[in-house]
C-alpha cells in the first residue's frame, strides 16, 4: 500500500490559458483526460474509444510552470502519479478567460493545482485554486479516478515519411473541409502533396445528395517547411482528429511535424513550444476507395506467430511497398523492441481469452455514461508480470471489436469466416503496429506490474476502491446497452487483470 | 452533356445560395445557353423560390452542351454547394464543371479553386441529373395582379418580431401568421392564438411601389386604399424566408388577397448590371 503522494504546481495566466487550449483539444478525443505526474514533467493525455487515436501534451516542470513539485513517498526518481478525470469537469475549471486585460475583474493572477492522494480519505480529490487579480479566490474540488495512464508507443526512427508545415497554413487548408467529411487521405506524388477528404459510406439513389462534400487540396511540396515522403504514399486518418489537432497547433503558432511510414501503421503529429510538447498518434488506413482488394489479401494471409516476426510488416497491406528497411532494424535502445514483445503478449492474451459470439454492433449506442467506478491502484512494484496487463473485458464485443481494427476492416471481412478471426486478425495487425507503454517506461525491461496483488488479498484501501468483481458485474449489466466509450476505456483499465485471473487461472 | 464555366462573381453566387439554404435542402438548377435558374419547388404548400439570372451575372467562359437543346437540369444539395463556394472567398480563379466522380461514377459538380499560385482546392458536390420529363410540369406560379404592393421594412427587424410571435403561437394556433398591407404605406403582422393571445405589429410610412403600365392605384377610393389586404401564411416558413434579410438590398411584398404572398428580394442595388432578384411564393391558408 503506497503512502500519499503529493503533486502541487502553479500556473501563470498564460500557462493556464495554454492548459485550457490543450484540454479543449484533448477533450475532442475522449471524455476522459489522464493526468500523469513525474518528478520533472506533467502529462495530460486522452485515448479515444476505439483506440485509434491518442493525444498527449507534455508540460516540462521547470519551463511551463511557475512552480512544480511532485513528492513521491519512496523518493523514487522514476515514480509517477497518474489518474483520470472527466474532461468536462476539467474544462469547466480551465475556462477561457484568463488572458483578459489586467483591468478586468475576471483576470487571474495565478492558478494553483494540488493533488492530495491521501488513502485515509474516502475520495480522491484535486484542488484547483484560481487567484484573481482583484482578490477573489475560486476553489474547485475535482474527483479523480485512480487509473493508470497509457501511452502510445511510436518509433519515429522507423517512420521514414515526414513533413513539417506552418500551422496557420494547415489551419487555412482545413477550413475548406465540410463538417461531415469523415476521413482524410494524405498523399504526394511528383512534387505535389494532397489532402483529400472522403467517406466510406456508399449511398445510392436519392441518398446520393446526402453524401458529404468531397474536398481535395493540392499544394506544392515546397509549401511545406520540410517534406520527405516517398512519392505515391497514401495514408488516411480521421479528419475530425486531424482538425482538432490543427486548431490547437495554430493556437501555439508553431510548425506541425508529421511522421509516418505506411498505411495501416500509426502516424504521429507533434509540435511544441515553451515547455509544452504535444504529440498525437493516429492510426492510419489506406484510402480504401479503390483498394479493397489489398485489405482482403492481407486479412487472409497467415500471420507468422514467431516472436522475431512480430515487428515485421506482415500485416501491412501488400499494395503498399514503401521501403521499410528501418522497421526491421531492431532498435536496441528504444522502447519499441521491448514494447513489441509486451504487446505481443497482450495481443495473444486477448486472442485467447476472447470468447466467441460478440454482441452485434447495433447494440452499440452512444448514451452518456456514468462516472466509472473507482479502480484499484496498482502498487509501484517492478516485478516481472505473472501475465501481461490489461486485456480488455471478455464477452464484450464493443470493447474488443473496434479495438485496433482499422476503419476498413468491416468491408473486407465479410467474405471471411467469423468475428473471432477478424478479431484475432485485428489484434495481431494492431499490436504489430502500435505499442502501448502501459508501464509508462520508455526504456528498460518491460516492467509490467502485478496490479492486483492487494485485491487478490482483499485489501481494499480506505473504502475507496471497489471490488473488481463489482466492476465486472456493472459492465455485464450494461453490456447490451453497449456503452462503447466505457468499454473502450475499460479495456485498458489495469484492474481487469484480476478478472482474467479469476476466470481463467 | 457537358458543362464548364469559370465563376466570375463569387459574392453574388454565395448570396444566392445562402438565400436558398434556409428554405430547402436541395434545389433544381436549370442551366441553359442564356440563363441560369435556381428553383425550389417541393410540390407541397411550402414556399417556392424562383430566381433567374443571366449567365454573365455569375459566370464567364460558359460552355454548355446537351442533347436536350443544350439545357441541363440538376438537383443540387444547397448546403454543400454553399459550403464549397465559401472556399472561393480568397480565390484567384474558380472553375465549375459537371463531371463524374472517379471512384464511383456519381455525377458531381466539381469546383476547382486556385487560391494561390501553387494551391488548388477541389470541391466535389454530388448532384442528380434530372431528366427533361421530370421537370416538365414545374412552372413558375402565375399570380396575376396584386391587390397591394409594399416595400417591406428591414427584414432583420421583421424577423425578430416574427420569431417572438412564433414563440407565443403554441397555444390554440396552428403556427400561422397574418400579414397584410394597404395602399397607404402600412404593413402589419399579426398572431391570433385563439382566445389566449393576440399580437400585432404595424409599420407605417412605407412605400407602395406600382408595377409599370398598371392602374392599380388609380381610381381607389380613400376607404379602399386604407383597407388591409391580408394573407395567412405559415409562420415558420415566413421566419425562414426572412433570413435573407441580411443580404437583401430591397424587398417588395405583393399581396394577392386570400391567395398568395409574393416576395421579391433584390440581392443587388437597383440598376446594377447584374441585377439579381429572387422571387418567393407563399400560399395563403384559409382561417
Amino acid at each position: 500500500m503506497s503512502a500519499p503522494t503529493t503533486l502541487q504546481f502553479t500556473l501563470s495566466p498564460q500557462s493556464t490559458q495554454k492548459v485550457h487550449e490543450a484540454l479543449v483539444c484533448l477533450s475532442k478525443f475522449s471524455e476522459f483526460i489522464s493526468l500523469e505526474a513525474r518528478r520533472n514533467k506533467l502529462c495530460l493525455s486522452a485515448l479515444n474509444s476505439t483506440k485509434s487515436a491518442y493525444g498527449a501534451v507534455h508540460l516540462t516542470a521547470n519551463k511551463f510552470f511557475d512552480s512544480y513539485q511532485y513528492l513521491s513517498q519512496n523518493g523514487n526518481e522514476e515514480a509517477r502519479f497518474s489518474c483520470r478525470l472527466q474532461a468536462k469537469a476539467l474544462l469547466s475549471v480551465f475556462r477561457q478567460r484568463y488572458l483578459d486585460s489586467k483591468e478586468k475583474p475576471n483576470s487571474i493572477d495565478r492558478c494553483e493545482f494540488q493533488v492530495d492522494d491521501d488513502p485515509s480519505r474516502p475520495e480522491c480529490r484535486i484542488l484547483v485554486r484560481l487567484i484573481y487579480t482583484h482578490g477573489v479566490l475560486k476553489t474547485y474540488k475535482l474527483t479523480y479516478e485512480d487509473v493508470d495512464s497509457m501511452h502510445a508507443v511510436f518509433d519515429r526512427e522507423s517512420a521514414d515519411n515526414n513533413w513539417t508545415i506552418s500551422s496557420s497554413l494547415l489551419k487555412s487548408y482545413m477550413e475548406h473541409f465540410g463538417p461531415k467529411a469523415e476521413q482524410l487521405d494524405i498523399s504526394s506524388e511528383n512534387g505535389r502533396a494532397a489532402f483529400t477528404s472522403f467517406t466510406e459510406k456508399l449511398i445510392d439513389g436519392k441518398e446520393i445528395l446526402k453524401q458529404p462534400l468531397q474536398t481535395s487540396i493540392s499544394l506544392d511540396t515546397t509549401d511545406f517547411e520540410h517534406f520527405n515522403v516517398t512519392s505515391g504514399t497514401h495514408v488516411a486518418i480521421s479528419l475530425k482528429d486531424f482538425r482538432a489537432i490543427t486548431l490547437h497547433a495554430d493556437t501555439l503558432g508553431e510548425p506541425v511535424h508529421a511522421d509516418y511510414s505506411s498505411p495501416g501503421r500509426a502516424l504521429q503529429v507533434h509540435y511544441g513550444r515553451d515547455g509544452m510538447q504535444c504529440e498525437f498518434t493516429l492510426m492510419t488506413t489506406p484510402d480504401t476507395r479503390g483498394t479493397q482488394q489489398h485489405r482482403a489479401v492481407v486479412a487472409s494471409a497467415p500471420q507468422p506467430r514467431s516472436r522475431a516476426s512480430t515487428r515485421q510488416p506482415s500485416a501491412a497491406p501488400s499494395g503498399y511497398t514503401a521501403p521499410r528497411s528501418s522497421v526491421s532494424k531492431q532498435p536496441t535502445t528504444s522502447a519499441v523492441e521491448q514494447e513489441g514483445e509486451e504487446d505481443y503478449g497482450l495481443g495473444m492474451d486477448m486472442g485467447i481469452d476472447m470468447p466467441p459470439p460478440p454482441v452485434p454492433s447495433q447494440h452499440i449506442s452512444s448514451q452518456p455514461q456514468p462516472l466509472q467506478p473507482l479502480l484499484p491502484k496498482r502498487p509501484q512494484s517492478t516485478h516481472p508480470p505473472p501475465r501481461p496487463p490489461s486485456p480488455p473485458l471478455p464477452n464484450h464485443a464493443s470493447a474488443s471489436k473496434p479495438l485496433f481494427l482499422t476503419y476498413a476492416s468491416s468491408s473486407s471481412s465479410s467474405e471471411h469466416s467469423g468475428d473471432e478471426d477478424e478479431l484475432a486478425r485485428g489484434l495481431e495487425e494492431f499490436h504489430d503496429l502500435v505499442g502501448w507503454d502501459t508501464a509508462g517506461r520508455a526504456a528498460g525491461a518491460p516492467q509490467v506490474v502485478a496490479k492486483d496483488v492487494e485485491l487478490e488479498e482483499g485489501a481494499l484501501r480506505g473504502g475507496r476502491r471497489r471490488k473488481t468483481k463489482r466492476v465486472v458485474d456493472d459492465d455485464e449489466d450494461e453490456g447490451n446497452a453497449g456503452r462503447k466509450e466505457t468499454m473502450g476505456t475499460e479495456g485498458i483499465a489495469p484492474t481487469q487483470t484480476s478478472l482474467v485471473k479469476g476466470l481463467f487461472d | 452533356m457537358r458543362f464548364k464555366t469559370s465563376v466570375r462573381n463569387i459574392s453574388t453566387f454565395i448570396k444566392l445560395t445562402s438565400c436558398l439554404t434556409p428554405i430547402s435542402k436541395t434545389c433544381w438548377l436549370r442551366l441553359s445557353e442564356d440563363e441560369v435558374r435556381f428553383v425550389i419547388h417541393r410540390g407541397d404548400h411550402g414556399t417556392q423560390v424562383w430566381a433567374t439570372v443571366s449567365i454573365g451575372t455569375l459566370f464567364d467562359e460558359y460552355r454548355i452542351t446537351s442533347a436536350n437543346s443544350n439545357i441541363i437540369n440538376l438537383e443540387v444539395p444547397l448546403s454543400l454547394l454553399h459550403r464549397a463556394l465559401r472556399s472561393c472567398s480568397a480565390a484567384v480563379d474558380a472553375v465549375l464543371r459537371l463531371t463524374k466522380r472517379a471512384s464511383d461514377g456519381v455525377p458531381i459538380l466539381c469546383l476547382t479553386i486556385t487560391t494561390s499560385i501553387s494551391t488548388l482546392v477541389t470541391q466535389e458536390i454530388p448532384v442528380r441529373v434530372l431528366s427533361a420529363a421530370s421537370v416538365e410540369g414545374l412552372r413558375e406560379p402565375e399570380i396575376g395582379e396584386a391587390d397591394a404592393n409594399i416595400c417591406l421594412p428591414p427584414l432583420t427587424q421583421v424577423r425578430a418580431i416574427a420569431e417572438r410571435m412564433m414563440k407565443l403561437s403554441s397555444a390554440g394556433n396552428d403556427g400561422k401568421l397574418i400579414l397584410a398591407a394597404n395602399w397607404k404605406g402600412e404593413f402589419l403582422m399579426r398572431l391570433e392564438g385563439g382566445e389566449m393571445v393576440k399580437v400585432e405589429s404595424r409599420w407605417r410610412d412605407l412605400q407602395n411601389p406600382v408595377t409599370e403600365d398598371s392602374d392599380q392605384q388609380q381610381d381607389l377610393s380613400d376607404e379602399e386604399a386604407s383597407r388591409f389586404k391580408q394573407v395567412r401564411v405559415d409562420g415558420r416558413e415566413w421566419v425562414r424566408l426572412l433570413k435573407v434579410g441580411v443580404l437583401a438590398r430591397k424587398c417588395v411584398a405583393c399581396f394577392v388577397e386570400g391567395r398568395a404572398l409574393v416576395v421579391y428580394v433584390w440581392l443587388t442595388e437597383e440598376g446594377d448590371r447584374d441585377e439579381t432578384v429572387l422571387t418567393y411564393y407563399m400560399a395563403s391558408y384559409s382561417a
